[in-house]
């Protein structure tokens, strides 16, 4: 490792531990402390069990005695080791549960341009699959069971040497041994053994980085099969199984599953083998050392340097030595490997608003009094060359009906994100009672506003939870809202009411029409009571009636408040006090309904025309 | 859910595990020969290094013990390792190509109202469980299982007679031990077990959560409804139960654990007696005292292992269940005879006699005794208010629902007399829910990977998207979606309508469905449509549903649907002047329009 990789790596590992440890204090502790018991149970016997033979093999007086010793070591270190095994998993599940929400936090408080950014959410996938792929079980428990074998191995390697120290000490021999016991017995003969030991060790170094960089290309070479094996799964899904039965589109999808599956597998497989393959012969190589170990101590024994017990205990003791050196190397590869999923962690968790996020509180007035106003306002999309709104000026009507209509593709929706400030215009302003809306605190200034997207969401929780968009809720109220957008009668045939889990993620769950699931948005949006009311394309899914219901009951929805109507039905004009035309990204035309059909040759008339011509 | 024996799962896996490699039993075979050989070798060598220690054995004979010793554990080690890698790798493949494909097969062609009803939803998501790669119960792991059961089987039977053949009160231990450890196992096991179904259901809640909060879609209604303390609020209560549960495991495990040491020190003391004292009586020397140490440590983690893998069998096997019971799900659709699609008549006449549908758990019909016919040829505009039935009608003609009582005939042939498959050739539907693939707009339009271009184009052209897709780079091969390919796009609502408008008419059936084909068009694209769809509907039967009711202008007949049954039909003109419910609505709708009329 160069230098700076080492800073580098010291600096990424420092952010994972932060990000593991965060939430669940007591995992590192419990971790560390595991850890040196499980590694010193072995020498227990190893050491005594020498000891026991030892003594055997001198007459076996007092053997009982050791035994006991080495009964009692193994049931006290035994029992400790697996509670505090148990208590540490469980904590790395906690801290892995943590960090799960931690991401899910993230996930929806971060900009809503950043949710759609490529570069930023990749991180987090990566992080994610990277250490599912990895051979963790996840995220932090991957990163914390490869530092918990980490630990393990230097502690394993301390007790090691504790126990092979012995063979650094020179036996009483006599001046007339021959030569090679007289090696044998010299301390550098030891040290000769250990460097050898260490020889074979820096000879698996460079295999396993190579397994390393193999299990690396295993993962990114399945990225782009996984995530199109993700798209073609679900297809399974039933919405789209009319269209896939309908147009006996199924041999088509099986066809490219089966491929993709097959070349996929294929070369998972050939890289598999070829990683696994490198890390048997790491075992294999590492043999050596026990060899090595064998016939050293073997050797001393038979120089009557040593008892024979002792040739067990240090054949175990450098054999554990060398398979923890070689495995700590391994790990110390894997962990690296899991620090930079996990730096992609805490670089995602740490990700930060590019939003200007201003302090000023939002005045609360009773009377609405909000006044908007957008001053030549122009935006791209982030990425795009086309400006999708351009040099926009106008001034809300407050509290009056603002209808906006356009073609396909005109900025009416565009218009909506940005005073929403679910972006921020690219050129110009937009002033809330004459202050650019940048200033104002970005919580309290959404909550000024009651939107119904064209692709309005509900979620698969509790109907009720749907409309307060929170766990608690005034029964009362939601009902009420229900009521206004026409869903009551509905919602009280349901068996539990309020209670009824919505879609199939709960059991017994309730599928809503397109057409009801517009009026939940709609009550969800009163629920909010905010004093700017927008809705978008609110009534494409409705029926005549349940529009005409909604176009009736708007005004009194909307009353006193500032109020935007987007709607491909051109009648929607009739019962707004002002209607902007959108086309290519302008404003157009603006002006009542009225003043707007009088000009023939304007775009409005001509929209009004192609619908009005079949009435 | 039907639960099937563990047996019974391992061996259904199995046979068609060796059916995709028949090679698999000798490689199960020598897997475990490998895997029984490694631990006696390691336990041999000790001892014999010992035993030529203590005989006074010469360097040569003792360095050529362990050089044997070492060199065929390195064998075995590489032998067992590629038989294992190949295990791996087979059971991963098996896994992910042939699992994978029954359950996408089954899914993709199972009966439709089967997969949509609520029952369908969750079992083929328990199904789909077991295959994903998230999920650590899946397939691999039962598989997984066999091998160690099968070696710790055998190792414990042949360890436990060399055991017994040393000592025979060991065995007494090493049987209690044994008892203790089911006991307890089978205690946790039960927790789990009990627990398991519910723990599916968080999982998934869980899952939800965690897949909608980064889902852009949700992004705009999340952020101004300020919703992240509902869903975190939501997903600490799932992991709080997650922790409950935990902790009762925890509880139960430590239990095992202390048994375990307990039994465990037992053994170690009678283990050492027992060999203490035939060493000094000099019935072992000390080379069969190492030998047999090692043999029974190791015969402790052959029970061990012997019981966990076990009870993974066992606990692995339930959640295997959903699958094998989905794959075995016999939803045959009704329609399976073997009419001759070619010999319908093209435009044909449909009929609806007496049809009658309720959905899984209604109460009242949302089909009602209808009776429909459409002439051949004939242009339908079906109207009526959400939830009259106009969409179940669609399914139903469409033949993805099918009658509880009642005929739908083609052509005076019932529909239960053609192939399914053979019964869709004859029907184009445009959804109301637009869904595409996330494949090439060629093969959306085309519905497969072989196509004719210049009839693709020709469709493309009638939905007027052929413009748009000329202006792009990759033209016809584009992806929609960057979900297969990186450089995929996006298309906007109406595109994709007007997409699904065209696969419509690359299929060119003889009857044609439109269902709400217009809600994200514009006025101008919208009566742009309405032309399209009249000039090339000639020659076919087709049935035209909106809300928008100036589109029953252009439509041979309009049916107004009320509560599942047909409540007016006849032509625009002819409703309007009989003031029934038509009328009304139309005129709740023209009246916003018609009074300017009066006025220009």
């Amino acid at each position: 490792m160069k230098r700076t990789d080492l800073r580098e790596f010291c600096r990424d590992f420092y952010a994972s531990l932060r990000v593991t440890s965060a939430e669940v204090p007591g995992v590192l502790p419990v971790t560390v402390v595991s850890t040196l018991i499980n590694s010193a149970f072995p020498f227990v016997n190893i050491i005594l069990g020498a000891k026991i033979l030892d003594r055997l093999l001198a007459g076996g007086d007092g053997v009982m005695g050791l035994v006991w010793w080495m009964v009692g070591l193994n049931f006290f270190l035994g029992l400790t080791a697996k509670v505090l095994q148990i208590l540490q998993e469980n904590q790395l599940y906690k801290s892995n549960d943590l960090t799960e929400i931690s991401i899910v936090r993230k996930c929806l408080t971060m900009d809503y341009q950043q949710l759609e950014t490529q570069e930023i959410m990749n991180k987090k996938t990566r992080a994610v699959d990277g250490s599912n792929n990895c051979g963790g079980d996840g995220g932090t428990i991957g990163f914390l069971y490869d530092l918990t074998d980490a630990l393990g191995h230097g502690a394993t390697i301390i007790y090691a040497l504790l126990t092979v120290s012995r063979l650094f000490i020179r036996g009483n021999v006599a001046m007339d041994a021959p030569a090679w016991v007289q090696m044998l017995n010299s301390p550098w003969a030891a040290l000769a053994l250990i460097a050898a030991a260490l020889g074979v060790t820096a000879v698996c170094i460079p295999l396993t980085q190579w397994a390393n960089n193999a299990d690396l290309k295993l993962y990114e070479d399945g990225i782009d099969s996984d995530r199109r094996f993700g798209a073609l799964f679900r297809l399974m899904d039933y919405a789209i199984g009319k269209d896939m039965r309908t147009y006996a589109m199924s041999s088509m999808v099986m066809d490219k599953t089966m491929r993709n599956q097959k070349e996929a597998n294929a070369r998972y497989k050939k890289n598999y083998m070829h990683a696994m393959g490198i890390r048997s012969l790491v075992s294999v190589v590492n043999l050596a050392t026990v060899l090595l170990a064998y016939a050293f101590v073997g050797l001393k024994a038979m120089a009557g340097l040593i008892t024979v017990g002792t040739v067990s205990m240090q054949v175990g003791a450098i054999t554990a030595f060398a398979g923890a050196v070689s495995q700590g190397v391994e790990m110390l590869g894997r962990l690296d490997l899991h620090r930079r999923y996990m730096k992609e962690f805490a670089d995602f968790l740490d990700t930060p608003s590019e939003k200007y996020n201003g302090t000023l509180p939002v005045e609360k007035r009773d009377d609405g009094d909000y006044d908007l106003e957008f001053r030549d306002v122009s935006f791209r999309y982030p990425n795009q060359e086309q400006w999708s709104l351009r040099h926009i000026s106008c001034r809300l009507p407050k509290g009056r009906k603002l209808a906006v209509v356009g073609p396909n593709g005109a900025g009416k929706t565009t218009f909506i994100k940005l005073l929403c400030r679910l972006y921020d215009p690219t050129e110009g302003e937009i002033l809330l009672n004459g202050i650019d809306i940048r200033k104002y605190d970005y919580g309290e200034y959404l909550s000024l506003m009651s939107v119904v997207f064209q692709d309005f969401k509900l979620f698969s929780m509790k109907l009720g939870e749907n409309v307060a968009a929170s766990v608690d809720y005034d029964p009362q109220r939601v009902w009420e809202c229900l009521e206004k957008a026409g869903l009551r009668q509905r919602v009280e045939g349901m068996a539990e009411g309020l209670e009824t889990g919505l879609y199939q993620q709960k059991e017994d769950g309730v599928e809503l029409s397109g057409g009801e699931g517009q009026k939940l948005a709609i009550a969800r949006a009163l629920y909010k009571d905010a004093p700017i009311v927008i809705l978008d394309e609110p009534t494409a899914a409705l029926d005549p009636v349940s529009e005409y219901e909604i176009y009736n009951r708007f005004g009194q929805m909307v009353e006193g408040k500032t109020s935007i109507y987007i709607s491909h039905r051109m009648s929607s004009c009739r019962f707004c006090d002002l209607v902007f035309v959108f086309d290519g990204g302008a404003i157009t035309q603006t002006g009542t309904h009225e003043e707007l059909l009088a000009r023939e040759e304007g775009l409005y008339a001509r929209l009004w025309q192609a619908q009005a011509q079949y009435y | 859910m039907k639960k099937h024996s563990a047996l019974s799962n391992e061996l259904w896996l199995l046979k068609r595990l060796i059916r995709y490699e028949k090679y698999y039993p000798l490689l199960l075979v020598s897997l475990i020969a490998a895997n029984l050989l490694l631990p006696l070798v390691s336990t041999l060598l000790p001892a014999a290094a010992v035993a030529a220690l203590t005989k006074g054995g010469e360097m040569g004979q003792y360095l050529t013990v362990i050089v044997v010793g070492v060199v065929l554990y390195a064998t075995i080690i590489r032998l067992r390792d590629w038989l294992e890698n190949q295990n791996t790798m087979l059971r991963r493949s098996f896994h992910k190509e042939i699992c994978v494909g029954m359950l996408m097969e089954k899914a993709l062609t199972v009966d439709y109202a089967y997969l949509e009803s609520p029952e369908g939803q969750r079992e083929l998501s328990a199904a789909k469980n077991t295959v994903s790669s998230s999920w650590v119960e899946d397939i691999e792991e039962v598989l997984y299982n066999v091998e160690p059961w099968l070696r710790n089987l055998l190792g414990l039977i042949l360890y436990g007679a060399a055991a017994a053949i040393l000592d025979w009160h060991i065995l007494l231990v090493l049987t209690g031990m044994t008892i203790a450890n089911l006991a307890v196992e089978h205690l946790v096991q039960h927790y789990a077990v009990k627990t398991q179904e519910e723990r599916v259901q968080r999982h998934r809640e869980r899952g939800y959560l965690f897949q909608q909060s980064d889902n852009p879609a949700n992004g705009k209604d999340i952020r101004l409804y300020h919703m992240e303390k509902w869903f975190l609020a939501a997903l600490r209560g799932l992991i709080q139960k997650q922790w409950d549960y935990r902790r009762g495991r925890i509880q139960r495990k430590m239990v095992g654990k202390l048994s375990d040491t307990i039994f465990l020190a037992l053994r170690d003391v009678l283990a050492y007696s027992v060999l203490v004292s035939a060493f000094l009586s000099g019935q072992i020397d000390a080379a069969g005292f190492t030998f047999s140490l090692g043999v029974l440590s190791t015969l402790t983690a052959w029970l061990n292992e012997f019981i966990l893998t076990h009870n993974n069998l066992t606990y692995y096997s339930i959640g295997f269940n959903h699958f094998r019971n989905f794959m075995d799900k016999n939803h045959v659709s009704p329609t399976d005879g073997n009419a001759n699609v070619a010999s319908v008549r093209r435009p044909p006449k449909v009929e609806l006699r007496d049809v009658t549908f309720t959905y899984p758990g209604a109460e009242t019909p949302t089909i009602d005794h209808l009776f429909l016919t459409l002439e051949p040829g004939e242009k339908i505009a079906l109207v009526g208010l959400n939830g009259a039935g106009k969409t179940t009608l669609v399914k139903l003609l469409n033949g993805l629902y099918h009658p509880d009582s009642g005929e739908i005939l083609i052509d005076g042939v019932p529909m239960e007399q053609f192939e399914q498959k053979e019964y869709f050739k004859l029907i184009g539907t445009v959804f109301q829910d637009v869904n595409l693939l996330p494949f090439t707009i060629a093969e959306n339009v085309a519905g497969q990977e072989q196509y004719d271009s210049d009839l693709v184009w020709d469709s493309l052209e009638k939905a007027g998207l052929r413009q748009v897709v000329e202006a792009l780079p990759k033209g016809l091969h584009t992806s929609l979606t960057q979900q297969m390919e990186k450089d995929g796009l996006d298309l906007s609502g109406g595109q994709r309508q007007r997409l699904s408008f065209a696969r419509a008419l690359y299929k060119n059936a003889p009857i044609l469905i439109m269902d709400e084909p217009t809600a994200a068009l514009d006025p101008l694209a919208e009566a742009d449509l309405y032309q399209k769809y009249a000039s090339e509907t000639n020659g076919k039967t087709s049935v035209f549903i909106s809300h928008r009711l100036g589109s029953t202008q252009f439509c041979d007949r309009v049916i107004y649907m009320d509560k599942g049954r047909i409540a007016e039909m006849g032509t625009h003109q002819e409703l309007l002047a009989r003031g029934g419910a038509y009328a009304r609505l139309f005129e709740v709708q023209s009246s916003w329009y018609i009074d300017e009329k009066e006025k220009m």
